[in-house]
């Protein structure tokens, strides 16, 4: 398979600026050198300069992304029936490290532990825009990362011994036993062998004391690779090229790392031991209670934050200079999202359009608004529906995607609704060109310096992301609202080019961008996508076509209801099986 | 200045700790002395430091800056953007006009930073491992080991290492140490020291989370009798704890595919390097050996403003860590290409990358961004001057690579700002500007393969190979 190209325009090796300015943008274009993407599409991490999060659709099969529409060229309803049983295909699962918030939520719900252990480690790798650590090796830094951070947790949880334990530990042997037996089955997340249960019952005792006994069975429990990774393989114990079901256990966990980032409840374990779980009346009404659960208002926010590309980890130099703005933005986002996905209509189409938001400090002054006497942070604000509308208005947002001047932003914010909200990858530009920036001139808006852009080689593929970008002019580097650029009125006129029937066409501003976006069954099979990479840490493959469609079909049913998705994806075939041998991908 | 901060009179309520005697589990870990107590060689070490970007270079007509020293092969001026090194030209070498040997997927910053170090290819996207390597290009993984690695993995008479890393004793707690500042998430362009292909090193980029793994042990306990016992029992107990979370790493390397053996295999490397630590005594306090200032942590997020107290925390650390002889082979990794780090202190408002590329003539700033970095590393190099070594110092035992993922700030490759700094016993015969304008850099790798003890090294990496060294050096 070939990834999608923009106009022909062929990648390649590229004397190229990140910063996306292609005034001198001319020369020859060189043949395609490197390789295309692999099967199952190319996730996009999030690099630190570059564009970022952005991300490929799947293989052809999928009819995935892409500008189609989501009509393209899937698997039909009948095709999707006949692949059961041993039919059946599904992606393949990679064994994978939690990542940094899962490890700090799985540490607060098994011990209790507040703050951010897991920043002692080093930062986590990517798969699309989402944080998943399923590609490279550990390291012998991560590795004694990891075990600094169990020997300091099982060192402070010593003084919570009495509540962690079920019984008195200095009671002798008994207790010890179902001490390691209970909470074993906790860390582990299935219940704990025999064999490991009497290794863990030898490594008590060598502590001499309860408390010491206690803490070296905390840490090597926190460094046991079974606390550590996802590793599911299904009920043989083996691998399997073909999919198989879930365990119980497995499914408990998968559930639960994808609607809370964190380990399972008890109500989980139960079910996994009454192998009770894998219905879809029980799934259905888990997915309801975990999403009103309080540990869902951390999911939902990390789903978006990283979905828009918002990471805290860089929100540019504000980051630094105003600490409070920035996480004052942040908790925006994720105030909203929570507001939207999890306690109101809970659709696609309210993200790109609601006119009220959830500002706090600083934010106020940047919309121009007065705080309200009394205000509590996470209070709904009406804003001015002919400025703001949904995510893409809000700072976080627009601050992100500034790159220090408008030229840069004009194409990055244009990249990234391309990227991360249709699944259109942008092409890297072609050999040869000298990227570089026009000067802010007095009495020109960027308008007029990315007129360079509209011809030769590089129209092919900007004219898929300036025109976006452009109509995010009214907003400033921190996104307060602007009329004007360089003493200039702006013309926030917008275009979506190539973007399929539903998109394509022009539109003024972001408000009216939202509408469109809203509207778009591209954009909606976009999210569906991202939110399988996210609930499962992995690009879809095409052997996860049946899955897709039956998610994208389920999201519209909902009228693109994002909770109804989430069950429609929990209750998919790739969400409840697991294929861990990769041998077998088809290309 | 230069020989006002040399620490050895440094003699603190620790140091007195050694006069005291210790017993066995904690007896002073003595690598300078051999077998027979006499006073043994000191052991070369291997430094290599990374800093971003090419050097300044312009998009407007004004052309390129050219900071080729001014001068002859040992008569000369160092340009700007490395003249904080001025007062050590008599150690160091500008080998200039280099032509990287780089090359790959992904653009310029990502294939210079997998490459500079290692020779070798930035791979196209597969094995899983697919992300931005810049500007939406696709990137594996860098396909070789770095040349510090390189020295790591080998052991002769005129190398760091006297054993190979498998040998059950180890001479230092440390076979290498990677340490880094505000270097981002793991991906292509953020990573520069490789142990394999495609198998990157991550920085340590908290410089309180280093101290205290590397110094923590090396706070004396009042009661060395207790301390011993202290000491044996948590060596115990952290075998046991070890070999617990051995096992359980063994059983589920037959639960997985074999394509995760790679993961479970890594993961019990990383823990029998734990364990070969429970069995290296950790260093005591001497005059030479002194414990550094306990430095601020980083936090969970990069703050830019705090980029030049980690940046001189993270550097200050080298001279005690080789002093103290927990490795021989270590690398600084100062943010990362993409740098986003915005030099506030030096009066910018923009990052050091955007500025690379803007219309406007920023060669003035770009150049002082050179002009600082370099200033932090003569820090640091100043203070591995002033550690008395025989009959050098520490920096005449060791070898120092100053190298940049860029040739220029436009992306051209050649000539590649690198410099060496040091020693390396001798081997370097420093002091020098040499003119090797266009030669591959693989063979300045090559050359410092060399400089560490392998002799019969011709070839490095898969891009240039068997170039031999630069005989310029020589």
């Amino acid at each position: 398979m070939t990834t999608k190209r923009c106009n022909g325009v062929a990648r390649a090796l590229a004397a190229w600026s990140a910063a996306g300015l292609l005034a001198g943008c001319t020369g020859t274009i060189a043949t395609n050198v490197a390789s295309d993407a692999p099967a199952g599409g190319a996730p996009n991490g999030s690099g630190t300069g570059g564009p970022s999060g952005g991300t490929s659709p799947a293989g052809g099969s999928s009819g995935t992304g892409g500008s189609s529409g989501g009509a393209g060229s899937g698997p039909t309803a009948a095709d999707c029936a006949a692949e059961t049983g041993a039919a059946l295909k599904i992606g393949r699962s990679r064994l994978s490290r939690l990542t940094r918030t899962q490890l700090d939520h799985t540490l607060r719900d098994l011990l209790g532990v507040t703050g951010s252990p897991s920043s002692a480690l080093t930062p986590d790798e990517t798969v699309g825009p989402f944080a998943s650590n399923a590609l490279a090796v550990v390291t012998d830094l991560i590795v004694q990362q990891q075990q600094e951070i169990a020997a300091k947790v099982a060192l402070d949880a010593e003084a919570r011994m009495a509540q962690i334990a079920p019984c008195e530990l200095a009671t002798g042997d008994a207790c010890v036993r179902e001490f390691i037996t209970t909470f074993g089955s906790k860390a582990y997340r299935r219940p704990l062998l025999d064999d490991e249960i009497s290794a863990y019952t030898a490594l008590f005792g060598v502590g001499g004391r309860p408390d010491n006994g206690f803490r070296l069975v905390l840490e090597a429990m926190l460094q046991s690779p079974f606390f550590l990774y996802h590793a599911d393989v299904g009920p043989a114990g083996t691998p399997s090229a073909t999919p198989v079901s879930l365990t119980p256990y497995e499914l408990a966990s998968r559930l639960s790392y994808f609607l809370w980032d964190s380990m399972p409840d008890q109500t989980l374990f139960d079910l996994a031991a009454a192998n009770a779980l894998d219905d879809d009346s029980t799934l259905e009404s888990q997915v309801s209670r975990m999403l009103a659960d309080s540990r869902a208002k951390d999911m939902v926010p990390l789903f978006h934050l990283q979905w828009l590309d918002i990471g805290p980890t860089e929100l540019g130099s504000l980051a630094s200079a105003e600490p409070d703005l920035t996480q004052a933005m942040l908790a925006e986002t994720s105030d909203f999202a929570n507001a939207v996905v999890l306690d109101g209509d809970g659709l696609l189409s309210t993200l790109f359009t609601a006119s009220y938001s959830y500002p706090r400090g600083g934010l106020f002054e940047l919309y121009g608004l007065e705080q309200p006497a009394n205000f509590s942070d996470g209070t709904r604000v009406m804003l001015d529906a002919s400025k703001r509308a949904g995510v893409l208005t809000q700072p976080g947002f627009l601050v992100k995607h500034y790159r220090g001047d408008a030229e840069g932003s004009v194409v990055h914010r244009g990249i990234t609704v391309r990227e991360n909200l249709l699944c259109t990858p942008i092409d890297p530009p072609p050999a040869t060109v000298m990227a570089t920036a026009l000067p802010p001139v007095q009495g020109t808006t960027a308008r007029d310096r990315f007129a360079a852009h509209e011809t030769g080689a590089c129209a092919g593929c900007h004219e898929q992301m300036d025109p976006i970008g452009l109509a995010f002019e009214n907003y400033d580097g921190i996104g307060r609202y602007r009329t004007t650029d360089g003493g200039v009125s702006i013309d926030a006129t917008g275009e979506l080019v190539a973007a399929g029937d539903d998109l394509s066409g022009s539109f003024v501003g972001v408000v009216e961008l939202g509408q469109k976006l809203a509207t778009s069954r591209t954009v909606a099979d976009c999210a569906a996508n991202q939110w399988f990479r996210f609930a499962l840490g992995r690009i879809e493959s095409p052997d996860d076509a049946c899955s897709l469609k039956a998610l994208h079909d389920g999201f519209a049913a909902s009228k693109y209801n994002v909770r109804e998705l989430v069950t429609k994806l929990v209750l998919s075939d790739a969400f409840r099986h697991v294929r861990a041998v990769g041998a077998e991908d088809t290309q | 200045m230069s020989r006002m901060h040399r620490p050895r009179t440094a003699l603190s309520r620790r140091a007195l700790f050694k006069t005291l005697g210790v017993s066995a589990a904690l007896a002073p870990f003595v690598p300078l002395l051999n077998a027979s107590g006499q006073e043994a060689k000191r052991p070369k070490r291997l430094l290599l430091v990374f800093t971003p970007d090419g050097s300044a270079d312009s998009d407007t007509s004004a052309g390129p800056i050219d900071w080729k020293p001014e001068g002859t092969e040992t008569d000369f001026t160092l340009h700007e953007i490395q003249a904080p090194l001025t007062p050590l030209k008599s150690k160091l070498v500008v080998p200039w006009g280099l032509k990287m040997s780089v090359k790959g997927a992904g653009e310029q910053h990502a294939y210079g930073s997998a490459g500079m170090f290692t020779g070798s290819l930035l791979k196209d996207p597969g094995n899983g491992a697919d992300f931005d390597g810049g500007n939406g290009h696709r990137t594996g993984w860098g396909s070789g080991p770095s040349v510090d690695q390189i020295v790591a993995a080998g052991a002769g008479p005129d190398m760091p290492y006297g054993v190979t890393p498998d040998a059950a004793t180890q001479e230092t707690p440390y076979r290498t140490l990677e340490l880094g500042v505000q270097c981002g998430s793991p991906t292509s362009v953020t990573r520069v020291i490789y142990k394999a292909d495609d198998t990157p090193l991550h920085p340590e980029t908290d410089p309180q989370a280093a101290f205290d793994r590397l110094f923590g042990s090396f706070m004396p306990p009042a009661d060395p009798a207790a301390a011993q016992a202290a000491a044996e029992q948590k060596k115990r107990e952290q075998t046991s704890v070890l070999d617990l979370v051995t096992a359980d790493l063994k059983r589920m390397r037959t639960r997985v595919s074999f394509e995760e053996y790679a993961k479970i295999d890594a993961h019990l490397a990383g823990i029998r390097a734990l364990e070969q630590r429970l069995d290296t005594t950790m260093p005591v306090e001497t005059s030479v050996c002194t414990l550094p200032e306990r430095p601020a942590s980083s936090g969970k997020y990069a703050n830019n403003a705090n980029f030049p107290t980690e940046a001189a925390a993270m550097l200050g650390l080298i001279p005690h860590i080789f002093a103290c002889d927990l490795t021989r082979i270590a690398s600084v990794q100062l943010s990362c290409g993409f740098s986003n780090v915005t030099h506030t202190w030096l009066g910018h408002t923009d990052a050091h990358h955007t500025m690379s590329h803007q219309d406007q003539d920023n060669r003035d700033k770009l150049m002082a961004i050179d002009n600082w970095y370099a200033a932090q590393l003569y820090t640091m190099l100043q203070a591995l001057d002033d550690i008395d070594e025989g009959d050098g110092t520490l920096l005449d035992n060791t070898l120092v690579l100053w190298g940049r993922e860029l040739g220029t700030t436009s992306h051209a490759m050649q000539p590649w700002p690198c410099v060496l700094i040091g020693g390396a016993q001798g081997a370097l015969r420093a002091g020098r500007f040499l003119d090797v304008s266009q030669q591959p850099s693989a063979k300045l790798l090559v050359s410092i393969l060399q400089m560490m003890g392998m002799d019969g090294t011709t070839s490095i990496g898969n891009i240039d190979t068997e170039t031999g060294p630069l005989s310029q050096l020589a």
